[in-house]
């Protein structure tokens, strides 16, 4: 019973961290049509940046924001400088945003060495939470905690709100939008650098379970390309379930099946795709 | 045709001419280590130990300066062997100095055979690579085998602590496999029970699956290997979810290395393991090698710094007797070999048995806090094993 419990519980705050990497890539993907290869650049930058802060002042809040930063103005830069002057053609975009992926992930390990690194917790959340016999950590749930919040907040941006209808109208039809007086190429660098800030958002809270080492940004965009292929490119919803449905399968899968690690994964996708090529939520 | 034959005379003479200015220049060796990746700890360490000994002498030995070359071998096999490749035929190394992925060593192994160039391996510890059929002149491990220290201590845990049904968890590669099956044998030869093998892959991003899974068996105690960046997650997460106190965890060394305490702090303590050698080690040369290299490195050695530290003692001891002449092959061998008990290695007296494998004591360690610091005490000195005495569980 409570091996059950436990694998759900780390299946779900795992299937958060993936929802904030997938959720960044998804949204840009919606607004730009970029599959922004450098996604994974965006999650180890991020964390790396935390950890320096974080040895320097001890302080998670502070190398939080620190990180969030640093990737924000890297994907600014990305957006204005390089992405905004190539056609607006997959290739292109997939060999550029694969060569930021190389040259970030190089200097990262010039600058932080090639040893693998784990931030540490929080203080708060050193101890963990007892019911009965399960004992779990209470970071974990912290995680699914912010993931749940993310989710909702984005819901409500996007739903509730005139810029979450700017975006929307941008996503379904750029020309419209632009003829209505929505300003969409201010509209992209926004969502970019938001995109951006997700990913590193999901490295640093993600950091003190999953680390961060040289090749994670391979890794985790791969991780990000399944939710977002499971759930519909574009979808928030769809990066939602499919992270929550890729976390899960990933526990469970190493959990019952050891040696099939990749495959319990894998082998899903490939049946959703065959079945619903667009995805669980994706309209197109 | 006797113009050809001049001709070929001609280079050959230069070639020889070329070998012999080799030998007044620098001794190459050539450091095949990991550098990035999920064991760079132990190959930085194991640098760091070799370049203190080096840098103490002075970068000279036999009347030669010594050139240090490093590679980074990923702990990737085809990546080990291509960089091996390159040390022995670009750069001419006279020795090298690797590797830590017992994967990566035996990769290499028959290109060491082939090319002769002494082989110092100071961390893969695979028991095959210093037993017949691989056994080669060439190779010299620095270092015990997984038989050597985990078949002991299953016999150590059954006559002192009261475990009898074990659980084992491992990194789910050579080095792994044999080191948690070497104490299952040993543990079973003395009348304990393996319950449950859980395999993990190396550098797994999270070990709470795997956690899961020994929750939920009914067992005494845990016996695991994880090394560098894993042991620190998997130590720290076996905490997180409350096993230790349900499942008291053992192991090899390498879970609670010296290099990886600090990163554990307090979740380190109460862990057993058994290992060559342990920073807390109260001998003579071990303090002195302690003391020196925190002086140097602002920080403990750990066990591959030592093996680090016994490779190059072993390489300048051989260079010494031999004067710098590294011409006959052979002869360089057999200083190699007799070098060894000449070391002042900090775990002990040490020498090489018939297959170039070292023999020397090993111990078993708590984790313990002395002041400030999370230490591995030393519990029991093991007297010295060779391999032939406990490899006969699955050597026929």
């Amino acid at each position: 019973m409570t091996f059950w419990a436990i694998q759900t519980l780390n299946g779900l705050s795992f299937g958060m961290l993936l929802f904030l990497l997938a959720a960044g890539l998804s949204l840009i993907y919606g607004v730009m049509r970029i599959l922004n290869l450098a996604h994974g650049s965006f999650y180890v930058l991020g964390t790396y940046v935390a950890l320096s802060v974080v040895r320097a002042t001890d302080s998670f809040a502070l190398a939080m924001v620190a990180g969030t930063l640093a990737v924000i103005l890297l994907g600014v830069l990305m957006e204005r400088v390089l992405l905004r002057f190539l056609p607006p053609e997959e290739l292109p975009q997939a060999l550029l945003t694969f060569g930021v992926l190389l040259i970030v992930g190089d200097l990262c390990l010039w600058y932080w060495g090639g040893t693998p690194e784990t931030l540490p917790k929080p203080a708060v959340f050193e101890h963990s939470v007892r019911m009965g016999s399960l004992v779990f950590p209470s970071y974990r749930l912290f995680l699914l905690a912010v993931g749940v919040l993310v989710a909702v907040l984005l819901w409500a941006l996007q739903e509730r709100t005139r810029l979450g209808a700017m975006v929307r109208a941008a996503i379904d039809d750029p020309a419209i939008a632009r003829s209505t007086g929505i300003n969409v190429s201010l509209l992209s660098s926004g969502v970019f650098a938001f995109g951006a800030a997700l990913a590193a958002i999901g490295g640093i809270i993600g950091g003190p379970v999953l680390g961060v080492y040289p090749g994670a940004d391979f890794e985790i965009l791969l991780l990000a390309f399944v939710v977002v292929i499971v759930g519909g490119l574009g979808s928030l919803k769809g990066a939602f379930f499919g992270a929550l449905l890729v976390g899960l399968l990933d526990n469970f899968g190493k959990a019952l099946f050891p040696s099939l690690a990749y495959f319990t994964i894998f082998a899903p996708m490939a049946i959703i795709l065959a079945v619903r090529p667009t995805g669980l939520f994706g309209s197109r | 045709m006797g113009r050809r034959v001049l001709r070929i005379l001609a280079l050959t003479l230069c070639l020889a001419a070329g070998s012999a200015a080799a030998q007044s220049g620098p001794v190459k060796i050539g450091l095949l280590l990991p550098y990035t990746g999920p064991l760079s700890i132990q190959g930085i360490d194991a640098t760091k130990g070799f370049e203190l000994y080096l840098n103490k002498i002075g970068m000279k030995a036999g009347g030669r300066e010594i050139q240090i070359l490093k590679e980074d071998a990923e702990s990737k096999p085809d990546v080990g062997l291509t960089k091996i490749k390159k040390l022995i035929e670009r750069d001419r190394v006279d020795f090298v100095v690797g590797p830590v992925s017992s994967v990566v060593a035996i990769a290499i192994r028959n290109y060491v055979h082939e090319q002769g160039v002494p082989l110092i391996v100071p961390v893969a510890f695979t028991r095959t690579l210093t037993a017949p059929p691989l056994a080669s002149p060439s190779i010299f491990r620095v270092i015990e085998t997984t038989d050597q220290a985990n078949y002991p201590m299953g016999a150590w845990m059954i006559k002192n602590t009261k475990y009898r049904k074990v659980i084992l968890m491992a990194t789910d590669f050579v080095a792994g496999r044999d080191t948690v099956l070497a104490f299952a044998a040993g543990f079973k030869a003395a009348g304990g029970e393996i319950v449950k093998e859980i395999y993990a892959p190396l550098g797994a991003p999270d070990f709470a699956p795997y956690l899961a899974q020994a929750g939920d068996t009914k067992a005494d105690a845990v016996f695991a290997f994880f090394a560098g960046a894993d042991a620190i997650r998997f130590v720290r997460q076996y905490k997180d979810y409350g096993l230790f106190e349900k499942l008291p965890l053992t192991g090899y060394n390498v879970l609670t290395d010296d290099t990886i305490l600090p990163a554990l702090g307090s979740a380190a303590l109460g862990i057993v393991t058994i290992g060559g050698w342990t920073a807390a080690l109260d001998t003579p040369d071990s303090k002195a090698f302690v003391a020196d290299y925190e002086r140097v490195h602002k920080a403990w050695p750990t066990r591959y710094s030592e093996s680090g530290y016994i490779s190059a003692q072993l390489i300048t001891i051989a260079l010494d007797s031999l004067k710098g002449d590294l011409a006959d092959r052979n002869k360089v061998r057999d200083a190699l070999k007799s070098a060894l008990p000449k070391v002042k290695a900090p775990r002990g007296p040490v020498e090489f048995d018939a297959y170039r494998q070292m023999i020397s004591p090993v111990y078993v360690t708590r984790a313990e806090k002395r002041g400030e610091r999370v230490v591995n005490a030393v519990v029991e000195r093991i007297p010295p094993v060779s391999q032939e005495q406990v490899w006969g569980w699955w050597k026929k």
